[in-house]
């Protein structure tokens, strides 16, 4: 079992996920910052929880991109149920026997969220004064975040960053883009999704997120 | 087909605004198998649609974190937001259940089939 990644404030979260640890039915808990594994007592090695939060982070971040805020996930394979519960960019996972009821944990878990004294990870914001909008158009942040969301849930983030920047430099866009531009970028940028049904959805959600 | 997640605006003004909860069954390939009336309202076709392709983007995800888990096949899931719940029930013979739900009425609906 591996211990927090950091002493402080990882040192006690680790505690609290240990208490949640002994509770029936739990097989595992990951406490995460964004991205980033803050304690966990998973049976697996700290590269192995790194993906799974990775996942966790995909996943949620999926829905936050489209202004749903997602509380709680759960959900089951054939072999374990997960829990997962939200609170700001905090997720704390929780691994469960198939036959755990969630509803005992839930509270517990969203109690031990609301009383850690974690620091949302800074994203990384724009430092320079904020761009004037175009109007009828949208800051060349937006619209990164936008197409890194969409993007992003096909084929990960990363890889989603390395697509979005190449049009962006090329259009040189400063700040701030003209809904035509937008357009043409963001329709230029997810023609490189392979698979022809998720692109048209996926340009069908860029639309629509356009004219919103 | 529509391959996008609900936007806040549709989701104050969607099936749930007309009924308590929704019920959508699905075949392997994704066709209405059985829905509940509100879903065939033609003013609600666009989010029954997005209800769907949420189950197939969802599936994506978690079959990744299956995959870490090495936990097998995806059962069902549970999606709790603000004033909604939405539940997915993956069958192992590729139906699928959709139920969305108005207000939280608690975790694991499709836990034990």
């Amino acid at each position: 079992m591996t211990g927090a990644a950091s002493p402080t404030p990882g040192g006690q979260a680790a505690d609290w996920l240990r208490d949640l640890h002994n509770q029936p039915g739990v097989d595992g808990t990951c406490l995460q910052a964004g991205g980033r594994v803050v304690a966990h007592d998973l049976p697996f090695s700290d590269e192995r929880a790194g993906d799974l939060a990775a996942c966790i982070e995909r996943l949620c971040e999926s829905y936050i991109a489209v202004g749903r805020r997602v509380w709680q996930v759960f959900f089951g394979f054939e072999r374990i149920s997960v829990l997962v519960v939200t609170r700001d960019s905090l997720r704390l996972t929780i691994l469960l026997r198939p036959d755990t009821d969630p509803a005992k944990l839930t509270s517990r878990a969203t109690r031990l969220l609301l009383d850690l004294n974690i620091a949302p990870p800074t994203r990384t914001e724009p430092t320079a004064e904020a761009p004037v909008t175009a109007p009828g158009g949208m800051s060349r942040a937006d619209f990164e975040k936008l197409l890194t969301g969409l993007v992003g849930r096909v084929i990960g983030y990363a890889q989603a960053a390395k697509i979005v920047q190449p049009p962006l430099q090329r259009a040189g866009t400063n700040g701030s883009m003209t809904k035509a531009d937008a357009r043409r970028i963001g329709l230029e940028i997810l023609e490189a999704i392979p698979n022809r049904s998720k692109r048209a959805a996926l340009v069908s959600e860029f639309l629509h997120s356009l004219d919103a | 087909m529509a391959w996008r997640l609900l936007t806040n605006r549709w989701m104050t003004k969607g099936l749930l605004e007309v009924a308590h909860s929704v019920e959508i069954r699905l075949d392997p390939n994704r066709e209405i198998l059985s829905a509940s009336d509100e879903v065939f309202r033609p003013e609600h076709q666009e989010e029954a649609r997005t209800l769907i392709s949420e189950s197939e983007i969802l599936s994506d995800y978690l079959d990744a974190v299956g995959y870490h888990l090495k936990a097998g096949d995806l059962r069902f899931a549970t999606v709790t937001e603000a004033e909604r719940e939405t539940a997915f029930q993956y069958d192992a013979d590729g139906k699928r259940t959709i139920r969305l739900t108005r207000a939280h009425q608690g975790l694991g609906q499709f836990s034990k089939p």
